[in-house]
């Protein structure tokens, strides 16, 4: 018995070792790392969670680490050259690619994400319905005093087409409704000539904007950015975490369904859903899935 | 046996607690050396606000440029300096650069990976490099101030990913006084915070690149996570034109591919707070075997501009206008900027038939030329049997003032004869010896402003039937002499 417990005191102690002082569970080397791709988006979460799991630097993982943006990862994934990706969810397009070529994607959140809204600091103005919202960006509400703000107008900025944070407002909040013609501005082209573009939005008291919650909670100089209540929810980690606020999405770990079982990505996925995963990814700047 | 274990036991424990500590004296290590970073001391002298840099004294040292490679897939080279009397600096910044140079070449060699995201992905046995650049030239050379850029790319393909091209970006910046490289924070002055002006620039470029092109970004600068500031060790250069600070591998937070990108921040745009020329300048020591005889004046293509554009298209003719300023431009001046660009027009229309006039293109641009304005009016126009291009340059101070060209030199300097001889010797270039006369010309010429030299324009000549344009020629500063200007 005594003889039991000291081997087992000693394959604790070794595991202790072996494993860095009780911080790590999984671990990879570079070569046995599971084939990773994905969004620009994920690449902060997944260069971390390489470092961590390889116990290396994340200066020495990165040059490992290469995301070939959402579309690209997800042909990669089913053309079997990547194991996981780290994206946002599937276009039908991406969908229907898969079906085609007789595969099954396992589509699985792994951190939540937001959509916001942002204004200057010193605009009294609290928050916005999800309603009001939307009839801003269709030219309806034109003026901060019909949302309860001051008697100026209300710039609504809008972002490039295409972009990721402009395909999310589409898809996430506008729906249905087709949003007004963006405010532009000159800015200079190839040979020296001026375009209209997409005017950036500008803090002042009239301006409105939107951005993921994750690019604008930590960026510096945001100072004197507010971010809006939706529908009375002020967007923090908790509101959105526990789906409260109410524009939600999240960023996908995404697999071939035929994965075998214990396979290095099935365990990264696996780990990353764990409590030592979700931590790194709210460390990382994300916010946790549960 | 039992008396053995637990001798094992207690090793096992003792290497643990070693272990853990170690770990632990390592972390230590770490939060020491970020302490350090941070505590940054500032090179040469203290310089406190207002601080500004509008032109340069051309350090008079000879840049030899060292050529390894020259063949048809590979470029390398870099400089040397001398002409310092200080031959333990001058040795000092020669050996640094060639260092930086050997470091550099493992990139080019493929021994070691270009540090970007992915870059080791392209990197498998079978990858050839077929084409490699490395060169390191001067990118600024004034005020006792050594800044050199390093431009390194690889063409690589390999069977797997094909074709990849890879590009980075290093500098050095020597103090010429004691061969040490300096820091982005001694650019600045000590009483401002360095970084936090460098970070504003980079959050409002940031923003006017249509920022946050976050997810799938198409931008040359996308940010895959919140920017989070610069530090202390931020890579940068310096040119004529501004701070250039070099955002790669070392910003994580932007995805540059494969590529690092420059953005420059105008000297203009950190009004007050550059102490380049008070910190490693002092007119009164010569640092060189010869006397430093050239001067420039720094002017700024760049920084945060706006445009007014107009376009019309009425009856037969399209009119196409822009005008495009700093974006701190006081109303006074825009108003008279505004009022030269209807000048301009009333000069079309009463140049030109009206009814025939077909297209009028006209490009009014303001630009930060050492401590003044320059603003170049050019306008082009043409009907069915003509066409005409006309060029008015407007020079203001710093106070608004509309400059004169007798403002710019010394008082007591005859600047006539020199005007004529180079208006007499653009003449001859031109080969219009039979045309026109030289004292009417000079009656209505108009100057620019530019870094080593002042642009004379006269008003448009008649070159040959229906086609009508100004005659411009330059001269340069130091053939003025600096000691009759006032721009310096």
């Amino acid at each position: 018995m005594r003889k039991t417990a000291i081997l087992l005191l000693f394959v604790m102690i070794l595991t202790s070792i072996l494993t860095g002082c009780g911080e790590k569970g999984l671990s990879f080397t570079l070569e046995s790392y599971p084939r990773v791709d994905g969004s620009t988006v994920t690449i902060p979460l997944s260069e971390a969670m390489a470092a961590r799991l390889t116990g290396l630097d994340i200066e020495e993982v990165r040059p490992y680490i290469l995301h070939n943006k959402t579309h690209e990862a997800y042909v990669n994934l089913i053309d079997n050259n990547a194991d996981i990706i780290f994206v946002t969810s599937p276009s039908e397009e991406e969908l229907a690619l898969a079906e085609e070529k007789g595969i099954t994607l396992e589509v699985v959140p792994i951190v939540s994400e937001a959509f916001v809204f942002l204004t200057h600091s010193e605009n009294p103005v609290k928050g916005l319905s999800y309603d009001e919202i939307r009839q801003i960006y269709a030219g309806k509400i034109t003026n901060w005093s019909e949302v309860g703000g001051p008697d100026v107008p209300i710039i609504a900025y809008q972002r490039p087409i295409n972009s990721g944070s402009q395909t999310g407002f589409l898809d996430l909040v506008m729906k249905d409704i087709e949003p007004m013609a963006a405010p532009t501005e000159k800015v200079i082209a190839g040979m020296g000539g001026l375009i209209d573009a997409i005017a950036a939005y500008k803090n002042d008291e009239s301006g409105l904007g939107y951005s993921y919650y994750y690019f604008v909670v930590d960026m510096w100089g945001n100072e004197a950015v507010k971010l809006l209540e939706v529908d009375g929810i002020y967007p923090d980690k908790k509101t959105i975490r526990t789906g409260q606020y109410p524009i939600k999405t999240a960023y996908y770990a995404v697999l071939r369904s035929d994965e075998p079982k214990n396979s290095p990505a099935r365990k990264l996925l696996e780990w990353i859903l764990s409590e030592e995963g979700q931590q790194l990814a709210e460390d990382t700047g994300y916010v946790k899935i549960k | 046996m039992l008396r053995l274990s637990r001798r094992l036991i207690f090793i096992l424990v003792l290497v643990l607690l070693i272990s853990c500590n170690a770990e632990l004296d390592k972390r230590a290590d770490n939060i020491e050396q970020i302490k350090d970073e941070t505590d940054y001391s500032l090179k040469g002298r203290a310089v406190y606000g207002p601080g500004e840099i509008y032109s340069g004294v051309l350090n008079p040292i000879e840049i030899k440029e060292i050529i390894v490679a020259n063949t048809e897939d590979q470029h390398y080279n870099y400089v040397q300096i001398s002409g310092l009397k200080d031959k333990v600096v001058e040795e000092r910044i020669n050996r640094d650069i060639k260092k930086r140079f050997d470091e550099l070449m493992n990139y080019t060699e493929f021994k070691k990976p270009m540090p970007f995201r992915g870059a080791q992905i392209f990197m498998q046995e079978d990858t050839k490099v077929y084409g490699a650049n490395l060169s390191i030239y001067t990118a600024f050379n004034y005020n006792n101030v050594l800044s050199l850029v390093a431009y390194v790319s690889i063409n690589l393909e390999n069977p797997l990913n094909g074709y990849k091209y890879m590009y980075m970006t290093d500098s050095l910046n020597f103090d010429l006084n004691t061969g040490e490289q300096f820091s982005l924070e001694d650019v600045f002055v000590n009483d401002v915070d360095a970084l936090e002006i460098v970070n504003r620039g980079i959050y409002e470029d940031i923003n006017s690149l249509k920022g946050f092109h976050h997810v799938d970004g198409f931008s040359y600068y996308d940010l895959v996570s919140p920017f989070k500031g610069i530090k202390h060790g931020q890579r940068f250069f310096l040119t004529p034109n501004g701070i250039n600070i070099v955002i790669d591998y070392n910003n994580p937070e932007f995805n540059v591919d494969f590529a690092s990108t420059v953005m420059e921040i105008p000297y203009s745009s950190c009004r007050g707070s550059i102490a380049i020329t008070e910190r490693f300048y002092n007119e009164d020591v010569n640092l060189y075997t010869v006397e430093a005889t050239e001067k420039c004046l720094f002017v700024s293509y760049s920084g945060k501009r706006k445009y007014e554009y107009y376009n019309s298209d009425n009856a037969n003719t399209f009119w196409d206008a822009s005008i495009g300023y700093p974006e701190d431009l006081s109303e006074h001046l825009l108003e008279e900027i505004k009022a030269h660009r209807f000048k301009q027009e009333a000069y079309v229309l009463d140049s030109a038939n009206a009814e025939a006039l077909n297209y009028v293109e006209q490009r009014i641009n303001v630009q930060q030329a050492g401590r003044y304005l320059n603003v170049s009016c050019h306008v082009y126009f043409n009907s069915s049997n003509e066409y005409q291009w006309q060029e008015d340059y407007y020079v203001y101070s710093e106070n608004g003032e509309l400059l004169s060209i007798k403002d710019i030199f010394a008082a007591d300097y005859d600047y006539l004869p020199i005007i004529r001889e180079g208006l007499e010797k653009a003449i001859k270039e031109y080969r219009l010896t039979d045309g026109p006369e030289a004292d009417a010309l000079l009656q209505e010429l108009n100057f620019g402003i530019y870094d080593t030299y002042i642009t004379f324009i006269t008003k448009p000549y008649e070159w040959r039937t229906g086609s009508k344009h100004p005659i411009s020629f330059q001269i340069q500063y130091k053939d003025i002499g600096y000691d009759n200007l006032l721009v310096f």
